[in-house]
């Protein structure tokens, strides 16, 4: 009877143990379900906490990761800074950290980090001959195959305010701007597109000069700028090179002041109406940008360019008198509320940034293409003329006309005007994309080196949206957020120091001073009430 | 639900009538006090970066692995020892309202020792440097999660037995092993991949598929993804809020397995 009783016992632990394990299995599984149901992108949420929205990738970050072709590489290679930099480039290196982690989960597996250890010697050292790096870099490096960029943590990724150490006039170093995401996407894009970017300047014909960087109005230092983008600058005469190269991304065609050959006029407008992508900006002199070939270049695309150059009065500051006839009435200084909502000036817009444009015609939309859009891009202000040849800048009502805001710049946005094949990838789209400036003097060296002017953050923007790279410019400086004790009072921190080392564990013991006192007491009355119940029971 | 809050609220005030949690509770906000002065004066008066430092830091982790295993010992082994759980088990409450409520006062507990945290917040912005206070208290709230995933961890792993220093020992192993997950699939699937695999692309393959299972269960990477850089990620807590359900039932499977053990 016993042996039976201990056999169904066994039986029956047997069960309930295999009905627990089948039970646990069930739940593992339904959680591992769960976990992986949530993290599907459309139920996956994620809320950025942080005041400055350090965990968001832009829009246009988010875009281009999404379509992403090939595998991008990122290898960390970081180093302390020295200092008085070392704490604010360990911000800096955390804050990449976070971004590329960020990068690491939209790109779904299209982009690899891999940490070197640049402190052990023999791992750097293989590392660093299959970068072909040399040095010992401090920064990022984003590699597609063989094709890769170096980031540096300082310039780069962040720009970095020394401050000033002498103690009288101390100025603590600062992260000026935090330029990370923006920096990672452009090498992303360095080395992900398809080939260099080529864009080639019309010449010999009285343009202005693409290479020429001594000159004041030279286009040299524009060229510059467009080769830190990633752009290669070529000047381009139709009866010296030929037709245009394949690799053409753009032409630019700044100040002609003569007509050109009628195959190099066919030539350009050929190579638009395909699909290409047009900078012009027309001379300032009115009776030479008759003679060229601008006016009709920019009529054939729906826009118009007057003779007659944009003025507005100018106050002068001693006796308060509305002033004419100075070279300053043709210095337009554009706000945002005279910028349209275009892509090239929207990141200007944000930051509520303002440039000049120096000595302007009038560029004007004549006729809107059917299947695209022509708008202005910028305008004068509200009080401004257009001042008719010769361009006195003196106002002459019957011949300038009313005062009000003029366009100073144009775009135009239409598909191919004849069939072409459709790239795939990463390739620029094959749209008409034109810039029209009023204003060759906005292009030019002494422009560029004016600080006034501050013009070159348009003009790249402008090349980044005809070669279809508005991420670029779309996405402002991040916002450094930095939050220190005020340094100016050394006493704040020791009073943190003194709180958290003294103030808060001694508060605690004396909270636990007085429960265990508390309890000490509860416990003698027990023990008085007990005592008090066996003496009367007793 | 009331049960469950009747067993919480038991055992917080048992908690806080012990010695042993004062002592607990000292050790750690001296410990942490020292470091976050001294991460306050290595980032030079960093905010941000001395917050999330001493939140979040590697010390953090240490007292991940001491302080569950500490609290589920007193919770479940030495009231086993004692007897008083048969007493509890007996009790009108259900065994999953009993394992409730004794993980709600243990994670309440370390709630309030992380909440040191938001302490020296409040200080700092009272000195003039204020922190970002939403990225602080979602952080503060990660905190919470992986100190109730812990807490269910040391709990199960306490029900195995009754010796109260055993169990201790039983949870900081379980929880170490949980936090040291990568580093040691990372050694093993160094070993194994190769036995498992012929050619080289299907080692990366198969390498990268572990990797990927071995990552979905690393809650260092689940946290520094999302609390620990002010991100409220749904998936994120719902990965801790299923593994904690997870443990706590088990733990609840585990207790009543006594009674058919017998």
């Amino acid at each position: 009877m016993s042996g039976s009783h201990s056999n169904v016992g066994w039986l029956s632990r047997m069960g309930i143990g295999a009905q627990v394990l089948v039970t646990a299995a069930l739940a593992l599984v339904a959680l591992l379900l769960v976990n992986w149901l949530v993290a599907r992108p459309g139920l996956r949420h994620r809320f950025d906490l942080t005041s400055a929205s350090s965990n968001t990738l832009s829009t246009a970050t988010l875009a281009l990761l999404d379509r992403l072709e090939s595998d991008i590489q990122v290898d960390i290679l970081y180093r302390d800074m020295n200092a008085p930099l070392t704490a604010l480039g360990q911000e800096v290196i955390v804050r990449t950290d976070k971004l590329l982690v960020l990068m690491e989960e939209a790109a779904g597996g299209r982009l690899a980090i891999q940490v070197v250890d640049t402190a052990d010697q023999e791992a750097w050292t293989i590392r660093q001959q299959e970068l072909r790096l040399r040095g010992y870099e401090n920064g990022l490096v984003i590699s597609n195959g063989e094709r890769r960029e170096f980031l540096a943590l300082s310039g780069d990724l962040a720009v970095f305010d020394i401050g000033n150490p002498v103690p009288e006039t101390f100025i603590p170093p600062r992260i000026q701007q935090f330029d990370a995401e923006r920096a990672i996407v452009g090498a992303i894009l360095d080395v992900t597109e398809g080939a260099e970017r080529h864009v080639y300047f019309t010449y010999g014909f009285g343009e202005l000069d693409a290479l020429d960087v001594v000159e004041n109005s030279g286009l040299g230092m524009l060229s510059d700028e467009l080769e830190g983008d990633g752009l290669r600058v070529h000047r381009w005469n139709f009866l010296e090179d030929g037709p245009l190269p394949d690799d053409c991304a753009a032409v630019a065609v700044v100040g002609p002041q003569v007509g050109w050959p009628e195959d190099m006029y066919a030539e350009v407008v050929e190579y638009v109406e395909a699909g290409g992508r047009l900078l012009v900006a027309a001379e300032t002199v009115p009776e030479m940008l008759r003679k060229s070939d601008v006016p009709d270049l920019l009529a054939h695309f729906g826009l118009e360019v007057s003779e007659g150059r944009i003025m507005h009065p100018l106050l002068d500051r001693r006796t308060g008198l509305v002033v004419q006839g100075q070279q300053e009435c043709e210095v337009h200084v554009v706000t945002g509320d005279l910028m349209s909502r275009h892509p090239i000036l929207s990141a200007l817009r944000g930051v509520g940034g303002s440039f000049s444009v120096p000595i302007a015609h009038r560029v004007q939309v004549g006729v809107q293409p059917p299947d695209g859009v022509a708008q202005v891009l910028l305008r004068s202000s509200p009080d401004s003329w257009l001042d008719a040849p010769p361009c006195d800048r003196r106002y002459d009502a019957q011949l300038d006309g009313t005062f009000k805001s003029f366009p100073l710049a144009a775009t135009v946005q239409r598909p191919p005007m004849v069939d072409v094949e459709a790239p795939t990838g990463l390739g620029t789209v094959p749209e008409v994309r034109i810039v029209a400036l009023g204003s060759e003097s906005m292009l030019t060296n002494a422009a560029l080196q004016n600080p006034t002017f501050r013009s070159s953050d348009v003009l790249r923007g402008a090349f980044n949206w005809l070669l279809d790279r508005e991420h670029r410019i779309i996405m402002e400086p991040g916002d450094p957020d930095l939050r220190f004790l005020p340094r100016e009072r050394p006493e704040s921190a020791v009073f943190v120091i003194r709180v958290a080392q003294y103030y808060l564990p001694l508060a605690a013991l004396l909270v636990s001073l007085l429960v265990w006192l508390l309890r000490t007491r509860g416990s003698r009355r027990v023990a008085l009430k007990t005592s008090r119940i066996e003496e009367s029971a007793g | 639900m009331i049960g469950t809050f009747v067993v919480a609220r038991r055992e917080l005030s048992g908690l806080f009538m012990a010695p042993f949690t004062w002592i607990v509770l000292l050790v750690v906000l001296f410990i942490n006090g020292l470091l976050f002065s001294s991460f306050l004066y290595q980032t030079q008066g960093n905010v941000t970066a001395t917050l999330s430092e001493s939140m979040t830091g590697p010390s953090f982790w240490l007292w991940m692995i001491f302080l569950p295993a500490l609290l589920s010992m007193r919770l479940v082994a030495e009231e086993s020892r004692s007897g008083t759980l048969e007493y509890l088990l007996t009790a009108p409450v259900s065994d999953a309202a009993v394992v409730l409520g004794k993980f709600l006062a243990a994670t309440g507990f370390l709630a309030l020792l992380w909440s040191s945290s938001l302490i020296y917040a409040v200080t700092l912005d009272y000195a003039g440097g204020p922190p970002d206070w939403p990225a602080v208290i979602g952080t503060w709230f990660g905190t919470i999660l992986v100190s109730g995933l812990f807490v269910s961890i040391g709990m199960l792993a306490s029900t195995s037995t009754s010796t109260p220093l055993l169990a201790a020992f039983l949870s900081m192993v379980s929880c170490l092993m949980w936090i040291a997950i990568p580093f040691l699939a990372a050694n093993i699937m160094a070993y194994l991949v190769p036995l498992l695999t012929s050619t080289a692309a299907e080692q990366a393959v198969l390498a990268e598929r572990m990797g990927s299972v071995v990552a979905s269960m690393d809650a260092l990477r689940h946290f520094s993804r999302s609390f620990q850089m002010g991100v409220l990620d749904t998936a994120e807590i719902v990965f801790f809020l299923t593994w904690i359900s997870f443990f706590l039932f088990l733990t609840a499977r585990s207790i009543e397995a006594r009674r058919w053990r017998g």
